[in-house]
């Protein structure tokens, strides 16, 4: 009761005229995002964080969390009527949205996907709100050795799943958590990797990391392709139609399994829209009723997808907001946003600042059933974005950036730092690194490294007690499945393939 | 071409081995490290060098012995689209016309150039004069062919971002020096902040 009690405050935060005005920009800007070419979702998020520091955390969290939801939608309008995935989460839906376009069903294929993320979204809002508490509860209970487990397996599940190859993404976690230990040691007060330059004493920000990485390695990355202007021709025929109610009934499992999934592929760290989108589909590859017709056209290669993309945000604010563990870039961002307040996302902020967390709540909800009513009453705007230069979004994007950093601490030597990392996200990019486990590394790594140093001073150098300790020990049997998962996932597939092979 | 190959497989690896091993002398001069005999500030740091020049190792062996750079997308997406039978296309949606698009690295290098010399200049020009080109900058370099409008953009985008800097988020930003930096007092005068 007190859970209903406290969204309903929530909800009347987010509905002050300027929260709920936060909200809709970031409706818009999210849509916009995963429909201009040249951005994607996360980059979106982080050129907003810079907007958010005049801000109070909650029209913060609400602006950047908006933005977080829309996303997952905005792009399926350009995947199924012109088979340009916005983001990597829309691949699946070229495989039966498109055709169902091609088929003469463009404005239902729409349909389907509308009530596939306004469905998604909501089951998963429903689950976050009743999971995060119990959630709250247990990270609440642990003391230092478990905490850091907890940030450990966070961090592995990230390398574990960002990629097919595990040294690359280990090289990103280990670089991000590098660049966060430079500058004053938070235990002695140590001066680290400083180089006697005055500037690196102060500590890398991780807002360069992510806003380099993820802003300016991705126009560089871009220029490099040189992509040319899309012909979106005229959109005067394009619309929204709802499917019966009947059709709706009828793909209730497939509605079910695709939330469910979605949101528990979301709590995961490191698993987010992207393989939640993916998981799904495969899962009604398997296990759907029309499985031999996936692929032709049909309204179930839309629901799965789009329905666990957007109900992965639901899942991934529990572990974010609970325990102050982000599991995506996303997420991270957001994270970000709450620190850069002074808040430290976790049990205590939790159970002591209750409406900064009911308010987030509250802004999924409103936002996933604001951009599904954005879309359908925008889509011939939203669609037009497609025809604009990708030339003057990356310079524009470019100078979001250098705004964000010269907005931090107004220093040119920020503005070094910014490029540096915009370098280096660009061969991240060049030679195939993930970005996510640094930009997560450099977040987490104060965390990790504090709940370290106090262990290893409390129990007097003993490092074996991550292992003894029966909660910490099981957490750290998690941390060595993941990262062996995608070794031994590899090797079966490689063993299965080659048997196929040899029947064959 | 197959040792060149080789190299630029393993020369991502060797690099941030090299530049580990480094970091690890770095790291060995820390004040206090070992000498209370309990964890010092570069135990941390030292944890992580171990990561990081165990993975470089790792990824060294595993370029030199494979032959081509393999698949980077996630192994849940890729067990997904194999039980859905999209594996091939998968990838190429993926990559979108980024797999079929020539890479002309050039532009990324001027890029980056541009990117420095706004750095660079941005004390001695200013915060306009130097928005301005960068903004122009980049539009030309990543392939946009009207100059004119180009012009334009550029001029109104870096008005717009030094009003937005001034009036909005309240950033002291760079004058510039000599004759740039009496255009940008009077600027701001135009803008009515002191």
């Amino acid at each position: 009761m007190d859970t209903l009690i406290n969204l309903a405050h929530g909800f009347a935060t987010v509905f002050q005229p300027i929260n709920l005005l936060l909200l809709v920009v970031g409706l818009v800007l999210g849509l916009l995002v995963a429909v201009l070419p040249g951005l994607t979702l996360v980059m979106g998020v982080v050129l907003a964080l810079p907007f958010t520091y005049g801000m109070g955390v909650i029209p913060a969290v609400i602006l950047l969390t908006a933005m977080y939801v829309s996303g997952t939608y905005g792009g399926a309008f350009t995947s199924i009527l012109f088979r340009i995935p916005g983001e990597p989460i829309d691949v699946p839906l070229l495989w039966d949205g498109y055709p169902m376009a091609r088929a003469g069903e463009p404005a239902l294929a729409l349909g389907w996907t509308l009530f596939a993320a306004l469905s998604g979204g909501l089951v998963a809002a429903v689950a976050m709100v009743f999971l995060s508490g119990p959630v709250a509860v247990v990270a609440l209970s642990l003391s230092t050795p478990e905490y850091f487990a907890v940030i450990l397996l966070g961090l592995s599940s990230v390398v574990a799943l960002g990629g097919n190859s595990l040294p690359k993404a280990l090289i990103s976690l280990a670089l991000g958590l590098l660049f966060s230990s430079v500058g004053t040691d938070p235990t002695y007060g140590e001066l680290r990797f400083d180089f006697g330059i005055p500037m690196l004493g102060d500590g890398i920000e991780y807002l360069l990391v992510m806003v380099g990485a993820y802003g300016l390695g991705e126009v560089l990355t871009r220029m490099e392709q040189r992509s040319a202007l899309v012909n979106v021709g005229s959109v005067g025929q394009i619309r929204t139609k709802l499917p019966s109610l009947q059709s709706l009934l009828e793909l209730k499992s497939t509605l079910l399994r695709g939330s469910f999934v979605g949101f528990l592929i979301g709590v995961i760290p490191g698993a987010g829209a992207t393989i939640a989108s993916f998981v799904s589909y495969g899962l009604e590859s398997q296990y759907g009723k029309r499985r031999r017709e996936l692929g032709t056209g049909i309204p179930e290669g839309i629901v799965a997808p789009q329905a666990a993309a957007t109900a992965s945000v639901g899942g991934a604010m529990v572990p974010l907001l609970t325990m102050g563990i982000p599991g995506s870039g996303a997420t991270a961002i957001i994270m970000a946003a709450f620190m850069l307040q002074g808040v430290q996302p976790g049990p205590y902020v939790f159970f002591k600042s209750g409406e900064i967390v009911y308010a987030v709540f509250a802004s999924v909800f409103l936002g996933v059933i604001g951009m599904c009513l954005i879309g359908y009453f925008a889509i011939k705007l939203l669609v037009r974005v497609l025809a604009f230069p990708e030339a003057i979004t990356s310079a524009f994007v470019v100078m979001f950036c250098f705004m964000g950093a010269m907005a931090s601490r107004s220093t040119v030597g920020d503005l070094w730092v910014i490029v540096s990392f915009g370098v280096l996200g660009y061969l991240f990019e060049r030679f195939r690194f993930p970005i996510a486990p640094m930009v997560l590394g450099a977040i987490l790594g104060p965390l990790a490294e504090t709940s370290f140093m106090t262990t290893m001073i409390s129990f007097s150098n003993d490092w074996t007690v991550f292992f003894t300790r029966p909660v910490s020990g099981a957490i750290m049997v998690l941390v060595a499945l993941a990262l062996v998962y995608p070794t031994i996932s590899d090797r079966m597939a490689q063993r299965r393939r080659s048997r196929d092979v040899e029947r064959a | 071409m197959a040792i060149f190959d080789l190299a630029r497989r393993v020369a991502p690896f060797l690099m941030v081995f090299g530049v580990g091993v480094w970091l690890w002398t770095v790291a060995n001069d820390f004040a206090i490290s070992t000498t209370l005999g309990r964890a010092g500030p570069d135990l941390w740091p030292k944890i992580v060098l171990a990561l990081l020049i165990g993975a470089a190792l790792w990824g060294l062996v595993d370029a030199a012995l494979r032959s081509k750079h393999g698949d980077d997308t996630s192994i849940l997406i890729t067990n997904a689209t194999r039980s859905a039978g999209h594996e091939e296309d998968a990838h190429a949606d993926l990559e979108g016309d980024a797999a079929s698009a020539p890479k002309r690295p050039i532009f990324a290098m001027l890029g980056i150039a541009s990117m420095l010399g706004y750095v660079a200049v941005i004390p001695y020009l200013g915060f306009v004069i130097s928005t301005f080109l960068l903004l122009l900058a980049i539009m030309m370099f990543a392939g946009y062919e009207r100059p004119l409008r180009a012009i334009i953009i550029a001029g109104i985008g870096a008005l717009v971002f030094f009003g937005v800097f001034q009036r909005l988020v309240y950033v002291s930003l760079p004058m510039g020096a000599g004759p740039f930096k009496e255009m940008t007092l009077a600027l701001m005068a135009l803008l009515g902040v002191r």
